[in-house]
């Protein structure tokens, strides 16, 4: 029955999901802690907080995006092997995926709020965006384990040399205007407030369809994988 | 000209039996045998269950199928028959059989080989003879023929 | 007990333009131990993989209980694929230990007996907090008999379980398998290369040879089929002429075809006034003799 596969996968994937979900929480804190005993007494608080904006994103990334690369090289091969569909492992995973990056989202929104005024971000549209972020992301990392799997390490390689050379091409132009615009810092606050309070941002939907994308592309490489 | 296989890495011993795995006998035919042998040797007695087929597979590490199939064997010759729910037993009368089912197959069995190996070694008839007469007085066991 | 059946049919499989699997059609009765032999390379663990839809058929269906296996969850439901386990797998799967495997194999096996599990660890004295990149040749077998059996799933299939054994728990796997044979009548399909020791233990027999399905017959009824007949040269030569020969020795004058008759035929007919011997060949040897006369394939399956 197609649903004891969901049921089964839900059982079994969620419990890694949940081990990645507490990863994140610790290293959040363990990064607070650091920035707490290296900053100034004085305003402690206010660097800590601030912080987060860095903190939360970064450990979503490390623990949302990173093992999502090598699903598809390690464990979904032996969900399949023992009689799994890919149907069922794939739509899952895409489960799982959406339910971590909203929980990045959650997360972000929880803490800023929290910290108020000290906080970079803000608002609803904070979240959103790195809600969308961690979605892109992982779904980006997921095609590359999947290539990597179907047709092999330079599948692999391919990909990331792609990828690495498409992220030049936007930091280059980036830079660039920034170097003729002005400073860099006053950019990243004008990208702040423009996300403020904003329902629904272009980056955010950007990022959104970008993944959902990927995950179509990462579906047609997974529909007929075969097990080594 | 021997029954021995070109190499005797088949063989193994199970359990004190030696099977001959190179196929000069079916196992089926093989585990019919042994068991006639132990109502021959008295192992088994008349009206006594012998082994269930899954017993025997287990046993000897064969497939049930296999041993099922010698039982059979012996069920349709009447030297074993089925009780309902309980299992195989020896029929009363197998013994005797089984001897007599021996005494048939004795001549093709051996007869025809002794005799043939004595010609090819042009061995007069008074010389088997003989051979066969020393061969008795030699046999210190008197009461039952030697069943292998 | 199970009335699960297991076929394929015109299952072909192209490998870069190279067909590893050509045209088999089988079926897989219930409740039979089979043996599923061939040389490296033959496609026995391709086509394993494609019966149990873990590897795509290039052309070809296969069905299990009367429904296409591919992405099929209830079909799958009723079979459990015990391949060898990879310790060089790329990235990281070193990671696994033995429980962490045991535990997957129990979500995802609804026929799962854990208290079979426990005994079996036991039996062969696993220690389940090892990493399984860290395991022995032997005890990565071990593992993959542990699943196999566990699962009990109506359809059963082992690939080389034996690989990496010694002869003592080589021989307490066929007792193991005979007796969860004889309590469940599951179907189970053993692949193997180590033909002699296992002959006992299969009902039937498949043997694939070179990508193709050389036979699937009843193992007692193969081995009854083939013969060696030696002699003089002249005098063989003439007893096999309406036979077919698979393979021949020479020695001087002396000759030795491996023959095989057609089912019913008998032997006698052929020897009957000649000065030849002629022997029941093992599975073993009738296999080499059929398959033996080719260049191997290559290393891996």
């Amino acid at each position: 029955m197609m649903k004891q596969g969901i049921l089964r996968n839900l059982r079994y994937q969620g419990r890694n999901q949940l081990q990645m979900a507490g990863l994140t929480l610790l290293t959040i804190v363990l990064f607070a802690l650091f920035a707490a005993f290296t900053a100034p007494i004085d305003r402690i608080g206010q660097v800590v907080i601030a912080g987060f904006a860095a903190y939360v994103p970064t450990a979503c990334v490390l623990w949302g995006v990173t093992p999502g690369i090598s699903f598809y090289t390690v464990i979904a091969p032996y969900l399949l092997s023992m009689g799994s569909t890919r149907k069922t492992v794939f739509l899952v995973d895409q489960i799982y995926k959406v339910v971590f990056a909203a929980f990045s989202g959650v997360l972000f929104y929880i803490v800023n709020t929290i910290g108020g005024e000290y906080s970079a971000f803000s608002g609803f549209g904070a979240s959103f965006t790195l809600f969308a972020l961690i979605f892109f992301l992982s779904s980006m990392g997921e095609v590359g384990g999947a290539l990597s799997y179907r047709v092999g390490k330079w599948g692999m390689v391919f990909y990331i040399a792609t990828l690495i050379v498409i992220c030049l091409v936007i930091g280059v132009a980036f830079g660039l205007s920034a170097a003729a615009g002005g400073e860099m810092a006053r950019m990243m606050y004008d990208l702040a407030a423009a996300m403020e309070g904003a329902p629904v941002t272009l980056f955010a939907l950007a990022g959104i369809v970008g993944g959902a994308l990927f995950s179509g592309a990462c579906w047609l490489i997974v529909r007929r994988m075969a097990i080594k | 000209m021997s029954n021995e296989p070109i190499n005797n890495i088949g063989s193994t011993e199970v359990k004190g039996l030696e099977w001959n795995l190179s196929g000069e006998k079916s196992i089926y035919l093989q585990i019919g045998e042994k068991i006639e042998t132990e109502i021959l040797r008295d192992i088994l007695l008349e009206e006594e269950r012998v082994p269930s087929t899954n017993e025997l597979a287990s046993a000897y590490s064969i497939n049930p199928a296999t041993a099922a199939k010698g039982i059979n064997l012996l069920v349709d010759q009447g030297i074993l028959y089925k009780k309902r729910g309980i299992g195989m037993f020896v029929a009363s009368g197998a013994k005797q059989q089984i001897i007599q089912k021996r005494k048939g197959a004795f001549y093709e069995g051996f007869i025809l080989n002794l005799v043939r190996e004595a010609q090819s070694l042009a061995i007069t008839e008074e010389e088997l003879v003989e051979m066969i007469r020393r061969a008795r007085e030699e046999k210190i066991n008197g009461e039952m023929p030697d069943v292998h | 007990m199970n009335n699960i059946n297991l076929s394929c049919e015109h299952v072909s499989k192209d490998y870069s333009g190279k067909r590893v699997l050509n045209d088999i059609s089988l079926t897989i009765e219930p409740g039979c131990i089979y043996g599923l032999i061939g040389r490296n390379g033959a496609g026995k663990t391709t086509l394993l993989s494609i019966l149990t839809a873990q590897n795509p058929a290039t052309l070809g269906t296969v069905t299990c209980a009367g429904e296409p296996v591919w992405e099929n969850q209830s079909a799958l439901d009723h079979i459990c694929f015990s391949r060898e386990l990879n310790p060089t797998n790329a990235y990281g799967n070193s990671s696994y230990k033995v429980k962490e495997y045991l535990r997957m194999a129990s979500v995802y096996y609804p026929h799962w007996d854990a208290a079979y599990a426990k005994r079996l660890i036991d039996i062969f004295g696993l220690d389940t907090k090892k990493r399984i990149a860290k395991l022995s040749k032997g005890m990565l077998s071990m593992v993959t008999i542990v699943v196999a059996l566990a699962s009990r799933s109506e359809i059963t299939i082992l690939d080389e379980p034996v690989a990496g054994l010694d002869v003592v728990s080589r021989e307490r796997f066929y007792q193991l398998l005979i007796e969860d044979y004889t309590e469940t009548g599951r179907t189970f399909i053993v692949s193997t290369h180590i033909i002699e020791e296992a002959a006992n233990v299969f009902e039937k027999v498949i043997i694939i040879d070179q990508g193709r399905l050389r036979l699937i017959e009843d193992t007692a009824e193969l081995v009854s089929r083939f013969f060696a007949i030696s002699g003089k040269e002249e005098e063989v030569d003439a007893a096999c002429a309406n036979l077919k020969v698979h393979h021949s020795d020479m020695m001087g004058r002396s000759k030795t075809a491996y023959v095989e008759l057609q089912p019913g035929d008998n032997i006698k007919h052929y020897i009957e006034g000649r000065e030849l011997d002629a022997h029941g060949l093992s599975l073993q040897k009738l296999f080499v003799a059929m398959c033996g006369d080719e260049a191997p394939m290559g290393e891996g399956k």
